[in-house]
């Protein structure tokens, strides 16, 4: 397996602390609730390995893809709710827009369109921060199986896995929900470099 | 004198459903027009050229971006507001929805921020 040093882990972690910061404050701006985030757990892991997280394994999960391009590397950022809550974090996007009864209609494109804000918020600030250019693809929503979204996206290869999971909670209501990043080792290990350097 | 028009051009449903609800609140006797791509709203443009407001939104599926349709629609509708909006807000962008003289907001789209280019 792979491995960073413990300066280029830090590097990393701060770099989506603060990204996370800039995030936070959008998604509570859109669903007008307090987002209390995490410290980004920062852990490098194999697909495999991935699917047998224990707060998600087996769950059902809505998630929005975003893939991005770039002198970073090729990768794809998640936003991921459990499906218990999407409905319920939906609701509090479009209180205003739609009736209460129609909501559910738009669940799809309002929870794609939040998750387009909140990753192209982190990809934008990843990208300042670290002098890259990163370009990103329409976002792409999936609800499924936790498992499935995993085995779809990366059935055969076993390369190591940046994997930022960052557990995010709305104030006052049981609502979780996670971001995470995948990215090959060279990619991860140039980005912590990059950001060393620039530390320096 | 003659009812205004809007085309609001964004592959979400729900950010042209916002974008709606906003500029009606403001101007309720305006045309709202949409399209949920850039080549969608040049069909559309076709029976429509009199558009006093433009939202365009930056990354939509096909070879256009918003930027691409706005560099096109200066060319036509020189005097018309077109706004970009974006949740993309690297500087590139920016920078290049500055060079072509047109607004931009950064997503999520509020009535704060779109109120204020209607005017």
């Amino acid at each position: 397996m792979n491995f960073l040093t413990e300066i280029e882990r830090d590097s990393l972690c701060e770099l989506f602390n603060i990204s996370l910061g800039g995030a936070a404050k959008l998604m509570s701006e859109m669903i007008s609730d307090e987002i209390l985030l995490t410290v980004p757990s920062l852990k490098l892991i194999t697909t495999e390995e991935a699917k047998n997280i224990e707060y998600l394994a087996n769950q059902d999960v809505c998630t929005i893809e975003q893939k991005f391009v770039g002198g970073i590397g090729d990768g794809s950022a998640f936003l991921l709710f459990h499906k218990s809550a999407s409905l319920e974090i939906v609701k509090m996007m479009m209180k205003d827009y739609v009736a209460l009864n129609e909501v559910s209609q738009f669940e799809k494109d309002a929870l794609s369109e939040i998750g387009n804000i909140i990753l192209n918020a982190i990809l934008s600030n990843l990208a300042k921060m670290s002098d890259y250019k990163i370009e990103t693809h329409i976002p792409e929503f999936f609800a499924g199986k936790y498992e499935e979204l995993l085995l779809r996206r990366n059935p055969k290869t076993d390369n190591s896995i940046l994997l930022v999971f960052i557990d995010y909670k709305l104030s006052g209501k049981d609502i979780k929900g996670y971001i995470f990043f995948i990215l090959n080792f060279d990619s991860i290990k140039n980005l912590s470099r990059v950001l060393i350097e620039k530390l320096k | 004198m003659s009812q205004k028009k809007a085309l609001i051009v964004d592959d979400s449903t729900v950010t042209r459903l916002m974008i709606r609800k906003i500029i009606l609140e403001k101007n309720p006797d305006w045309d709202i027009l949409e399209a949920s791509s850039a080549d969608d709203a040049k069909t559309l443009l076709k029976g429509h050229q009199d558009i006093d407001f433009f939202t365009l939104d930056q990354n939509m599926p096909g070879n256009l971006s918003g930027l691409d349709l706005a560099e096109d629609l200066k060319k036509n509708y020189k005097n018309t507001k077109v706004v970009l909006i974006t949740a993309n807000i690297q500087d590139a962008i920016k920078n290049r929805a500055k060079t072509i003289g047109i607004d931009f907001v950064e997503k999520p789209v509020t009535p704060e921020k779109i109120i204020p280019l209607l005017d």
